[in-house]
This record gives structure tokens, C-alpha cells and sequence, in this order.
């Protein structure tokens, strides 16, 4: 394939890739992997660093509608970003010690338990019981609102400190794995701290391009971010995300619910494969 | 503080699309025959992340050197937003917030000179 044709085709696989990362808030990775490496043959360290660079474009891009619109928590995404940050920092240092295929075998059958789990329950529109409000997360102000179809509705925000730890985590993960960071922030905030989907996924998606901005150096050091790789994506995922962002406030939870669990069943089955053959 | 944090994702990504397209652009009339392959196997003309170093080749008319400042930028984006919360968080009087962003900004920092 001539340059020009792969930069076309990788352009439009981009689009893809952006839309579905900023309705997911799990950024553009996640789809732009299998696609570089099954589909175009990419080499996988090019592969992850393009990636990199399209997590960065998708949540900025995305992040720059979310923030406005008032979907995003900044208070609740800035503080997580002290626990992402630390964890992608302690996860690159990680990378030569811990190794990789366990890792990213045990993350696939993580993410396949929760697409499972999200799939089951794929309806409803919150947890039926999310708990008591952490008079923490009140103390520290967390609680917020967001847009509805009926003006904004309020929120509160639970177990500060089991969500805080679980995105220390994600952050290791992003700097070991180099993607899927998303689904762990995405899950935390839904799952353990009680947030509305659309709260969850789209202040996910304003700490992802940070968290990957710890990590980057290690990238471009080692020369995985290539020019000629990374404009199509670049172009093509912000393109997507912008487009994704004016679809999600009309968007039906339960149609964000069924895609995040879909594209976490892909990304799970992606680190079961790495786990398995390397 | 939303709309000021919005406007500064909206303007570096805008700028960095820009200078990635124009380069973007340059590289396939350069190169856009070439097999693919071919592209993604040769080591880069352009070596090293230096944005001084880029511009001055930028400047030279090459093509590669855009892309990388472009995608600079692009990285940029994100600390560029962390600092500006830490500024708003200041003139607000929030204290805790203020040191949150400013340690995010710190880790940033370090991790992105290379001394973490």
C-alpha cells in the first residue's frame, strides 16, 4: 500500500476511533491498536505510541465540549489526577520489573468480567442502591451537577477513598500497558463511587489525556511516536471526538452503557491475546 | 473557570491540528508514493523532540519537523490545562485545589524533563 492510501485509510479508522473514545471516555486507543496492528501490520511499540498520541486528542478534544457543557467534574477530575499521575510514573519505572504478558492476561480477564457484568445489567439507568454520600467527599466538596433533560440534576459522590486507590491503579496500568486506563477510571467512578454515567465517562475522559501525558516521555525517548503514523490519527481522532462530544448530551445512557461494554470486551479479549502470544 | 480551562484545550488543539495538517500535507508530496512500509521502517529524518530544534528545521522547510512540533503541542495540551487550574484555583482563594493541580503539575513536569 502507498503512503498516501494507508494515510487515508488510517485517517478514516481514526474518525472511528476518536468518536468511540469520547463517548466511552475510554479515548481512541482502545480501537486504534487492534486496528493499526491487525488490520495495517503496524509494528505494536509504533502501534502504542500512536495511541498515546491519540488518547491525548481525544480528550482534549472531547474534554474542550464536556467542561463547557458542564458534564465534567473538575474538582473530582483533578484530584483523581494526583492518584493517576503518581500510578502511570510508578507503572513506567514498573515496565522492566513486572512482566508483561501476566499483567496484561490478568487485565483481560478483569475487563471481560466487567464487560460481562455490563452487558447483564446494560438497562438500568443507575445502581439501584449506590450507598450513602462519603461525608469525605462532601468535606471536600466533590458533589456537583449536570445537565439532564430537565434543567441540571445534583449529585453526590461516595467512597472517595476506594475510588482514589482504584485510579492510582489505572494510572500504573496506562504506564505498564500503555492503554486501557480509561476503563478502569470509567468503572471506579460508575461502579464504586456512585457517579451518573455520563459524570463518570466524561470526567474519565478529561483525566486520560493527562495521565498519558505522565507516561509520554518514555515514548518519544524511545522513538515509538512516529510523524508520519501519528498526523493521520492526530487529524482523524480529533475529528471523531469533536463529533462524539455533540452527540453524548442527547445520548441515552443505555446505549453508552452497551457500547462502553462492548469496547471493553474488545479491549479485554486485545490483553488476553498480548498475555497469551506476547 | 470551565470556559477558561474549555478555551485552552479548544486553542492547542486547534493550533496543534494545524501545524500537524501543514505538515501533514508536506510529507505525503514528499513521500506520498512511497510503500508504506518503507515510511514507517526508515529512522525519521528529523531526530530529537528539542522545540527550538524543530522550529529552526520547521523553519528550513522540512516537512517532519511540523508534525513534531505539532504533536509537542498536542502534549503540551494537557499541562497547559493542569497549570491554568492551579492559577484559577489561586485567584479563587481554593487553597486545597490549587495544591492539587500545582503537585499534578509538578509530576508532569518531572515525568516530561526526563527526571522521574
Amino acid at each position: 500500500m502507498s503512503f498516501l492510501a494507508f494515510t487515508f485509510f488510517l485517517f478514516l479508522g481514526s474518525v472511528l476511533a476518536g468518536f468511540v473514545g469520547a463517548l466511552t471516555g475510554l479515548g481512541g486507543g482502545v480501537v486504534l491498536v487492534p486496528m493499526l496492528t491487525l488490520l495495517f501490520g503496524v509494528d505494536l511499540k509504533l502501534a502504542l505510541g500512536a495511541s498515546l498520541v491519540s488518547v491525548i486528542a481525544t480528550s482534549s478534544g472531547a474534554a474542550a465540549a464536556y467542561v463547557r457543557e458542564g458534564f465534567t467534574n473538575l474538582r473530582l477530575g483533578m484530584l483523581l489526577e494526583v492518584a493517576t499521575t503518581l500510578g502511570a510514573v510508578a507503572g513506567a519505572s514498573l515496565t522492566a520489573r513486572l512482566p508483561h504478558g501476566v499483567v496484561a492476561g490478568i487485565f483481560g480477564l478483569v475487563l471481560l468480567h466487567s464487560a460481562y457484568m455490563g452487558l447483564r445489567d446494560w438497562e438500568r439507568e443507575a445502581r439501584a442502591d449506590p450507598g450513602p454520600p462519603d461525608p469525605l467527599a462532601v468535606r471536600l466538596r466533590l458533589q456537583g451537577t449536570y445537565p439532564g433533560p430537565r434543567g441540571r440534576v445534583p449529585y453526590a459522590v461516595r467512597r472517595v477513598v476506594p475510588g482514589f486507590l482504584l485510579m492510582g491503579l489505572a494510572g500504573v496500568l496506562s504506564g505498564l500497558l500503555g492503554i486501557g486506563s480509561g476503563a478502569v477510571k470509567v468503572l471506579a467512578m460508575d461502579r464504586i463511587m456512585g457517579l451518573p454515567y455520563k459524570v463518570s465517562t466524561t470526567t474519565s475522559n478529561f483525566m486520560i489525556g493527562v495521565t498519558a501525558a505522565a507516561g509520554a516521555e518514555v515514548y518519544l525517548r524511545h522513538g515509538y511516536i512516529h510523524p508520519d503514523l501519528a498526523f493521520p490519527v492526530v487529524l482523524g481522532v480529533l475529528l471523531g471526538a469533536v463529533l462524539g462530544a455533540r452527540l453524548l448530551p442527547g445520548a441515552k445512557v443505555s446505549g453508552l452503557r452497551l457500547l462502553f461494554s462492548g469496547v471493553i470486551a474488545l479491549l479485554g479479549l486485545e490483553m488476553l491475546a498480548q498475555g497469551l502470544w506476547g | 473557570m470551565a470556559l477558561l480551562l474549555s478555551l485552552v484545550l479548544r486553542v492547542g488543539v486547534l493550533l496543534s491540528a494545524l501545524l500537524v495538517l501543514l505538515g501533514g500535507v508536506g510529507e505525503l508530496w514528499a513521500h506520498g508514493a512511497v510503500p508504506v512500509g518503507a515510511i514507517l521502517q526508515a529512522a525519521p529524518g528529523v531526530q530529537g523532540w528539542s522545540p527550538l530544534a524543530l522550529m529552526l528545521e520547521a523553519w528550513q522547510g522540512r516537512p517532519e519537523a511540523l508534525v513534531r512540533l505539532g504533536l509537542l503541542l498536542l502534549l503540551l495540551t494537557p499541562v497547559a490545562r493542569v497549570a491554568l487550574a492551579a492559577i484559577l484555583f489561586l485567584l479563587e482563594g481554593d487553597a486545597f485545589y490549587a495544591g492539587v493541580a500545582l503537585w499534578v503539575l509538578g509530576l508532569l513536569v518531572l515525568s516530561l524533563t526526563g527526571l522521574m
